[in-house]
Parts: structure tokens; sequence; C-alpha cells
């Protein structure tokens, strides 16, 4: 019979030297032990190959976490060029910001306020429900979404285009900046008294919408026109922008 | 040695193993540098060491060394490199620079593992066809030479009996995968 403790304790190596003496008598004449201590003696040499494979997988699992040393030169040199791209376009948007957007933001701000009525003093009076009375009295209190349905109503009976003019600060004043450009532009193909201040909003306008070019030619044929209305605001603004 | 590394390695605690790795591996890259080892063998051979370094912690070996772990991981690490060296210099003409480079570290030489015999290879093959327990199992039994009751305490078995009926039974698994092998 194999004895097991024997054979435990050689493996764990704890055999006394009596012990040691007896296994060794055993490897000798007994074939049967003999034969299962050299077949033990694989498994331990096959179990310690095995163990050290999944030893060097843990460890190449580590090294892969480091960065590709290919991958890494082509860093070093991108690095500065990254950098570099990154602090120029950061220089950039600042300027971009503080030219423009930021700029476009405060001048708009800056010079814009709807027109005054200039056209038709308001009527309070039950006698006069017309839509330009009541377009106007929107207009006057700042009800512009009203004020723009009234006007456009008062437009297509009495074909008066000052009302594009007030329709068009409307749309302006509710932050309608495309539907603005497309109505003071509409405006601008009539000749009325209000004409000429429409360059004035247009310009505006562009400016909010960030087409400079165009906010400029506002502000030049407004200059040219011998136009009184915010002169000195066209003036100043012009010079902002160039 | 620090005692805690061996135990770790030994243990196989990842993290701090990981750490360990972490901690030596540039500063081996560039000794290693200094013996014109090509960056590739220059890892494989820092692996190497540390797996070295472990089956030492196994064994018992480190316990009864003086130097520190990086003094005796470098030392492992020296030899291997000498070794690399060697095997260039048969591949190509390549004059020495052995004894130009001085380090700080003592050359610390260790065995290298013979290849598996073709029956070995064989029973590696109907090994790893064990489940993970069973192989375990065999492992702490006969490479790691822990005695039952260690096993017991260490994997969680009730007492070192069970530990005995699981190993046998374990044993003749593998016993009857060599005499009927699977189709």
């Amino acid at each position: 019979m194999i004895n097991e403790t024997l054979i435990e304790k050689y493996f764990s190596k704890s055999l006394t030297p009596n012990e040691t003496l007896e296994f060794n008598t055993r490897y000798e004449n007994d074939s049967n032990f003999k034969q299962e201590v050299d077949f033990l003696e694989n498994i331990k040499l096959v179990s310690e190959t095995e163990d050290d494979a999944q030893f060097k997988k843990q460890l190449a699992a580590q090294e892969a976490e480091y960065p590709d040393p290919e991958k890494s030169v082509t860093f070093k040199w991108l690095k500065p060029l990254i950098a570099a791209a990154g602090l120029i376009l950061i220089i950039l948007s600042i300027n971009l910001f503080m030219n423009s957007n930021l700029d476009e933001e405060k001048l708009f701000s800056t010079y814009f306020e709807p027109s005054e009525n200039v056209t038709s003093p308001i009527v309070r009076s039950a006698d006069n429900e017309t839509n330009l009375n009541n377009a106007f009295i929107a207009y006057g209190e700042a009800d512009y979404k009203q004020a723009i349905l009234l006007f456009q109503t008062a437009y297509k009976d009495s074909k008066n285009s000052e009302l594009l003019f007030y329709e068009a600060n409307s749309l302006l004043a509710l932050e309608d900046y495309q539907n603005a450009i497309t109505t003071f532009e509409d405006h601008l193909k009539h000749s009325d008294r209000l004409t000429n201040r429409s360059h004035w909003y247009l310009a505006l306008a562009y400016i909010k919408t960030t087409q400079i070019e165009k906010a400029k030619k506002e502000l030049k044929t407004l200059l040219n026109s011998g136009e009184t209305f915010k002169k000195p605001e066209a003036n100043s603004l012009l010079k902002k922008l160039e | 040695m620090e005692n805690h590394f061996v135990e770790a390695l030994k243990h196989n605690d990842e993290q701090i193993i990981k750490e360990l790795y972490d901690n030596y591996r540039n500063s081996f890259l560039g000794f290693s540098k200094k013996y014109n080892i090509a960056k590739a063998d220059s890892l494989d051979i820092y692996q190497e060491a540390f797996l070295a370094m472990r089956k030492h912690a196994i064994s018992g070996k480190l316990l009864e060394v003086n130097s520190s772990f990086k003094t005796y991981l470098f030392g492992i690490g020296k030899h291997l490199i000498y070794k690399k060296l060697k095997e260039y210099a048969s591949k190509r003409s390549y004059e020495q620079v052995l004894h130009k480079v001085e380090s700080d570290y003592e050359e610390i030489v260790i065995e290298s593992p013979d290849k598996l015999t073709k029956e070995q290879e064989l029973l590696r093959h109907y090994f790893k066809q064990l489940g993970n327990s069973c192989q375990q199992m065999l492992t702490l039994s006969f490479y790691r030479g822990l005695t039952n009751e260690e096993i017991a305490t260490l994997e969680g078995y009730e007492n070192e009996a069970v530990v005995r009926s699981q190993k046998s039974r374990c044993l003749k698994t593998l016993k009857n995968l060599i005499k009927n092998p699977p189709k």
C-alpha cells in the first residue's frame, strides 16, 4: 500500500530523518511506490510550468498597460505640436471671442432698443378698435408677439410700408434675427420716412448674426444718407467694427 | 529581504506585485540599456527575472537572502542579461562589453528550467484539462509543497480529510484521462 502521509511529507519537505530513510528504502524496493512518486514528481514539474505560465501572463498583462513604445515615440514628437496647436487654438478662440462674439453680443445690447412709435399716435378709445391702433398699443406695451400679428394684418389692409419697420423691430426685440433681417430688407425696398432708420436696425441685426461686413455697409449707407437719426451712434459703432 | 514582498510573491498578491513591477521597470530598462540589450528583450528579461523572484519566494530561498528586493531582482536580471549577450554573440559577431559596464549589482545565478520531456508535455496537456480547482489542488500539493492541513486553511476546506479525498479524486481523474484520452 502506498503511504500517503509519507508522500505528502516528502513533497512538503517535512520528512524526519527516520522517515527519509523509510521513504528512500521504499522508493528503491517498492516499484509501485516508485512509480507513484515519479508520477507525482512529474505533476510537480508540470504544475510548476503551468503556474509559471500563468504568472508570466499576469506580468505581460501588466506590461500591456504601458503605452506602445512605437506609439510613444510618435507621441514624443506629437506632444509639443499638440500643445502648441492647443495653445494657438485657445489664443485664437479668445481673440475671436474678444473681437467678435463677446463684442457682437455687447454691441447689440448696447445699441439696440426698439424704435419709438413715430408713425401713428395711439388713441385709447373704444371707438378706435382698428388693427393698426391695437398693434401700436401692443408694441408700446412690449407685447411684441401680439404686435407682430397685428402689424402684419394692418399692413395687408393698408399697405403702409412703415408698418414693416415696426414688425421688424418687434422681431428683433424677440431675438428672431433672421426674420427681422428679412423684414427690414423688405422695408428697405420701399421708400418712406423710416427707410433710412431701417439701415441702423439692419446693421444691428447683422452684427448680432456676425455678418460684420454687411453691418458696416448698412451703417455707411445710413451715414451717407443725410439722416440725423442715430448718427453719432452709427459713427462710433462703425469705428468699433473697423 | 523585505518579508511582505516575499509573501506577496508567494501568495500572488496582484496589487503589490503590480506595484513592484511598476516601481523597478524603468530603472531596469535603463540598467539593461547599458548592456545594449534591445528593449523588447529587456522587457522579456525583466519579466523573467520577476518570475525567478517568485519561484525563489515559493521555494523559501528568498527568506534567507539578506539583500533588498531590488538588489536581488537586478542581480537575477544581470544574470539573464549575460545569457542574452551570449545568445547575441552566437548569432553574430559581437564584441562582448560585459566588463566595460560598471554596475552596483552582483550577478545572481539562477537555474534555467529544464525543458519538459515528451511524456511531461503530454501530462501537461491532460493536466490542463482538469478543472481549475483540481489544477490548484495539485499545484499547491506538489509544486508548492503545502500539507493537507495548510491547503484546508488556505482554500477553505472543512478539514484535512476533505483535502485528502479531493486530492485523490483529482489524481484519479488525471490518471483516467491519460489511460482513456477523450476523443
